[in-house]
């Protein structure tokens, strides 16, 4: 039984804050929460680790994972559909259910805390997670997609997934599936599997893409459906709430807020110094056949966002108003939503912007003007810029100061720990 | 040691036909100074002797209070459990646990009751938990039915019967040897409950001395009360053998002198379990036990063996000796909690039954309602092995003189004592996976060690003792000291760690006898309770216990009143797998300043109503505790603790009434028991189900008939309303108390 009594935030190993703030005055606590507007702050619920974790588990994780379930019930129905003819069938309906999908897929993507950190523990049962979880998170090599694609028609009959790489399964390699107009593959020549594969008449590669986008579907449906069922049926959640474990467990919630970081450092890395980037430029793969990145990012940011305040529960922002933070709340949910909104104002997409952005480079009459603009445009996000193609500058300030509030105030204040490749990362 | 002479006693008055007195739970304080002025010790029998009452001649030198439960009383309801014989002595607490008292947990004055931890459990003087010293749980208890009798001291009586002294000491008497004596009991009850005992007892004179012999076989089994789910019974079996060896010196002898040998072995094997039930499934079944209980059995086996020497030396010097060893081992299968899942902590039975919303899965599997289908849903089946020992050896010089004060004798009884004593404890922890698989725990076969660890302690005690008279007065001072070194081994991470606790316990006590019916007493002594060889963060247990009372003796009625108040400096918690949480089992935890001050009342008396008696006893006990500090614990009975909150486990009110209708041929008894409600964890808010557990008030009777002079036949209920109610939800949920039972015996003495 937890009881009031008074607390300092010096204190302060994690779950001994939780104890304390659960011990602060309900009354003060509704005064200053941080919740955003119109939310519904639940003062008669004590802020513990366990009311943290559960209301991130009940309110944004099972049901991200159920929309993403739902999602990809629509996308199984329409790219059915769309592969019954694909020579005369649009696929503008598929596409369509992709790009639903894809969000869901995002929002499940911010929050893989009881997977990641588990991994990192070696669990048994992470790994099998991971390899689900990759299925829907990892960006796709287009080769090797390609090769799955004529293995599958070789042998449709024996064909399997079950250890095939996670980089030619998951949400983008099915955008390659249904998006990609060219039935060339993009293998070298020297690639056995893919020999030949462009011989075939356009009808055969259509049904084989289509195939095996089947078998992605079904593959993504059967991951998130276990994933699911171990957060509901199996009560995966209950693990995490014994006492000695709670600790862990808000530090796996608090680090996959820094899925912010892959956002900004991934996504939004083409202004940036070039060795910031990932080969192949990540930007262009992630959602670029479809031009969504800017869609996947929103419902990203949104996910992070339902993380931090608890989707309207008990959040990481409630322990921070209690602790005497709220100013820190507001920086973070400031910077958030300002990025969602200049998101949601682009007409261009981010692949636009971006091929903008590198032409102006490379137009540039004085050399490093761009890049220096882009630098201001990013240290100053509020600013308007005169050129659009500075707008994913601009995001990746918004996100970098809402980083820099995880890094500093919330996990000092919580005493967490920033994630070690957070931590040296040079922002 | 003194028990013996108490045997050579009982020999003498065993010539003497019984009279069915009322003899209830006296207060050995109860005794008029004056009797030990007007009968200097003059006989052998009569000496002072460490740890045993003995007889009453001994009553006036018992520094406080001290009770003693006699044969008679025992008799009156056989109870088997210690818990039960416990609520006849105000001041002892007991927390049921399995019903039947096969390791009864008790308290005194407000000391922890959990595996009666606190307290200096002694059998016949000597020293009987199977690790006092390195781990002081007494997962050993002797059975009551070969006890012939129990004494309790408490308060300053207690610095002679180390180490524990903040509570006090319960000795258990064994059965005492006796000329041509044999005796037959057989009881069969409720739920196929029997016991069977055989006792055999001679002494035969010869040129050498006086030789005794006793032989005593007891079983003692049931099959439970409770019903285990996809299984049968919840049972136990107990079996004891004992044999004695006395020699006393032939009357010429120069140095009169005693020796005597006991031999014992007892087993134990029953279907015990720490896990309970939901209060939900508690309503509707109160007896149920969860299938994932099927596996779980505790076996024992107890060696020990005693000797004991006396000598006197003159009618002023006299020394007693033992030697003891005891061996105990157990193995208790048992449900333990969930598979971990790898880099977590696992689930355990607690964490279910505090939130069994959070855990409806878990509890579904306890049930085996459900299979299980990941790692996490593999229940945690765990070999709790153990293997105790201990042996010491001690000495007392006693010493009576007397001299003159301004014109009246003072009679002085001096007592020294030393004691070197051992113990340790190795355990073996291994768990073994299960999957529940429609309704039945199927092994997977994989099994962990977890704990494989060795505590060993060495102690040497030493006190001093003085009892003067004078007049009307009488002043007992006396000194205790306690030097003990232990260490503990973890097998597994290959660590060792020791520590030394040495400590001086002080006490006295003035008792004043104001007339012939009335006498005042007081006292006060330093209390301790040494740290386990496991503990590492905890101080020892330490206190100052006063106490101050009286005794009033009209007639045939008889009242003692005594208030206590215990001081604590530190109070330990110790963990155990029974505390049902997810400390580390067998770690210390301080808790500072705690407060405890209660009320100890016992009045008896009996009327003639022609040729029957009508006897009249009450034992009421009122008891308040208070932490005296703020702080966080992660002993689960403890938790967040603020200055005000009262102990756990420790009931407001305790009482006890015994009446009944005696002849010379039959008797009938009917008592009333009541508990009031205890805490769960500590806490000053208003009691409820989430806090504690409720009142309980039960009524057993008796009835026996002397159908010769041999042959008695007895018939007895217990919980004559059948009431039942959750005792504890520790370990692992809600536990019942007995529910009604009935037995019906015999007793026949050749």
């Amino acid at each position: 039984m937890i009881k009031k009594k008074n607390w300092t935030l010096q204190a302060a190993s994690l779950l001994a804050a939780f104890v304390v703030l659960a011990g602060c005055d309900g009354g003060n606590a509704s005064s200053t929460s941080s919740k955003e507007e119109g939310a519904v702050y639940l003062a008669s619920t004590e802020i513990t680790a366990e009311s943290l974790l559960t209301q991130a588990i009940d309110e944004v994780v099972i049901p991200n994972h159920v929309a993403l379930q739902t999602s990809l019930t629509r996308l199984q129905t329409a790219q059915s559909a769309y592969c019954a003819d694909p020579q005369q069938a649009s696929p503008a309906a598929a596409q369509a259910a992709w790009s639903e999908a894809n969000e869901a897929v995002q929002r499940v993507n911010a929050h893989p805390f009881a997977v990641s950190t588990f991994i990192e523990q070696g669990v048994a049962l992470g790994a099998r997670l991971d390899d689900e979880e990759m299925i829907i998170r990892k960006v796709a090599s287009y080769c090797a997609a390609d090769v799955q694609v004529a293995l599958q028609a070789e042998d449709s009959a024996n064909y399997s997934l079950t250890g095939v790489s996670t980089l030619t399964r998951g949400i983008h390699s099915l955008e390659r599936m249904l998006f990609e107009t060219s039935y060339e593959h993009t293998c070298p020549d020297s690639t056995q599997a893919t020999l030949g594969w462009n011989d075939q008449p356009l009808a055969e590669r259509q049904a084989q893409r289509c195939d095996y986008a089947t078998i992605l579907i079904e593959d993504m449906v059967s991951a998130n459906d276990r994933i699911l069922d171990y957060w509901t049926r199996l009560n995966y959640g209950s693990q995490l709430m014994v006492e000695a474990n709670q600790a862990d467990a808000v530090q796996a919630l608090f680090e996959s807020l820094f899925y912010i970081e892959t956002v900004k450092d991934e996504k939004l890395c083409i202004p940036r110094e070039s060795e910031n980037c990932p080969s192949d430029s990540f930007v262009f793969t992630s959602a670029g056949l479809s031009e969504q990145t800017y869609s996947e990012l929103d419902a990203s940011l949104e996910s992070l966002r339902a993380i931090y305040t608890g989707d309207e529960g008990i959040g990481f922002d409630d322990v921070m108003a209690e602790s005497g933070f709220q100013s820190s709340n507001e920086t973070f949910l400031t910077n958030m939503h300002a990025a969602s909104a200049l998101i949601n104002a682009q007409a261009d997409s981010l692949q636009a912007q971006i091929e903008a952005l590198l032409d102006a480079q490379a137009n540039e009459m004085e050399e490093g003007a761009v890049k220096a603009q882009c630098a201001n445009a990013s240290s100053a996000p509020q600013v308007a810029t005169s050129e659009a193609y500075y707008v994913p500058c601009r995001l990746f300030g918004y996100l970098k100061q809402a980083a820099d509030v995880l890094k500093t105030d919330v996990q000092s204040v919580l005493d967490l720990t920033v994630p070690g490749t957070v931590q040296g990362d040079g922002d | 040691m003194m028990f013996l002479f108490q045997h050579m006693t009982h020999l003498r008055l065993s010539q003497i036909t019984p009279l069915r007195l009322p003899v209830m739970a006296l207060a050995i304080g109860m005794a008029p100074v004056c009797a030990m002025a007007e009968e200097p010790p003059a006989k052998i029998v009569e000496l002072e002797q460490i740890s045993i009452i003995a007889d009453s001649s001994a009553q006036g030198e018992v520094l406080g209070a001290a009770n003693e439960v006699d044969s008679f009383v025992l008799e009156e309801y056989e109870y088997q459990d210690f818990a039960q014989v416990a609520q006849r002595i105000p001041g002892v607490y007991s927390r049921e646990e399995d019903g039947y008292g096969l390791r009864p947990n008790i308290g005194i004055r407000g000391a922890t009751s959990e595996r009666s931890q606190k307290i200096t459990l002694m059998e016949d003087g000597l020293l009987i938990a199977p690790a006092p010293y390195a781990a002081p749980a007494a997962y050993y208890f002797p059975n009551m039915g070969r006890m012939s009798s129990v004494e309790v001291f408490k308060g300053p009586s207690a610095i002679k019967y180390g180490p524990h002294t903040v509570g006090g000491a319960v000795n258990l008497v064994s059965e005492p040897i006796q000329a041509d004596f044999a005796k037959l009991n057989l009881s069969y009850g409720t739920d196929n409950t029997a016991l069977a005992r055989g006792v055999f007892s001679d002494i035969y004179q010869s040129e050498s001395g006086e030789w005794g012999v006793l032989f005593e076989a007891l079983r003692y089994q049931s099959d439970g009360f409770k019903t285990v789910d996809n299984a049968n019974s919840a049972g136990f079996q107990r079996n004891d053998l004992n044999a004695k060896l006395s020699w006393l010196s032939p009357s010429t002898a120069s140095y009169p002198q005693t020796f005597l040998l006991k031999l014992g072995y007892a087993d134990e094997d029953s279907e015990e379990t720490y896990l309970g039930i939901t209060d939900e499934d508690f309503e509707q079944n109160p007896t149920r036990r969860y299938a994932a209980s099927q596996q779980d059995a505790f076996e024992t086996s107890h060696q020990q063996v005693h000797a004991f020497h006396d000598i006197q030396w003159s009618e002023q010097w006299s020394l007693s000796t033992a030697l003891y060893w005891n061996a105990f081992a157990r193995d208790w299968n048992k449900l333990d909690g969930f598979r971990a899942a790898e880099g977590l902590v696992a689930v355990e039975p607690a964490d279910v039954f505090a939130n069994p919303s959070v855990y409806s899965r878990q509890l579904s599997l306890l049930k085996g309602e459900i299979d299980s289908e990941t790692t996490f849903d593999q229940l945690n089946i765990v070999g709790f092995d153990r293997d105790y020992y201990s042996y010491g050896v001690q000495a007392q010089i006693n010493q009576r003189s007397e001299f003159s004060l301004a014109g009246a004798s003072v009679q002085s009884v001096r007592q020294m004592g030393l004691r070197y004593h051992g113990d340790g404890v190795e355990r073996d922890h291994t768990g073994t996976y299960y999957d529940m698989t429609d309704g039945d725990l199927v092994t997977t076969n994989e099994s962990e060690n977890f704990v494989h660890n060795e505590d060993k302690a060495q102690a040497l005690a030493g006190f001093y003792f003085d009892q003067l008279a004078w007049q009307d007065w009488q002043l007992s001072y006396g000194l205790r000291f306690e030097s003990i070194n232990t260490e503990r081994t973890d097998k597994i991470a290959e660590q060792t760690y020791q520590q030394t606790q040495q400590v001086w316990l002080p006490g006295i006590g003035l008792r004043y006898q104001v007339s012939e019916a009335l006498a005042l007493q007081a006292g006060v002594h330093r209390g301790f309770s040494p740290n386990a060889a496991s503990s590492t963060k905890a101080e020892p247990e330490t206190s100052i216990n006063y106490e101050l009372g009286g005794a009033l003796s009209l007639g045939t009625w008889e009242t003692q009143a005594i208030a206590f108040y215990s001081d604590y400096e530190n109070l330990i918690g110790r963990c155990r797998v029974s505390d049902g949480s997810s400390c580390d089992t067998s770690q210390e935890y301080n808790a500072g300043r705690v407060a405890i001050v209660g009320l100890e009342l016992e009045s008896s008396a009996y009327a003639e109503l022609g040729e029957y008696l009508l006897p009249v006893s009450v034992v009421y006990t009122w008891t308040q505790s208070e932490f005296q500090e703020s702080f966080d614990s992660s002993f689960s009975q403890w938790g967040s603790v603020e200055k005000g909150d009262e102990l756990p486990y420790l009931p407001e009110h305790t009482l006890r009434l015994d009446t009944g209708l005696e002849s010379d041929v039959w008797a009938a008894r009917i008592a009333m028991n009541y508990r009031s409600e205890m805490r769960e964890i500590a806490g000053q808010d208003a009691m409820n189900a989430s806090n504690s557990v409720r009142e309980l008030t039960t009524f057993d009777f008796s009835a026996d008939y002397q159908v010769t002079d041999q042959w008695l036949v007895s018939a007895k209920v217990e919980n004559i309303f059948d009431r039942q109610e959750i005792v504890s939800r520790r370990p692992f949920g809600a536990r019942p108390n007995k529910p009604r039972y009935f037995t019906v015996g015999t007793q026949y003495e050749f």
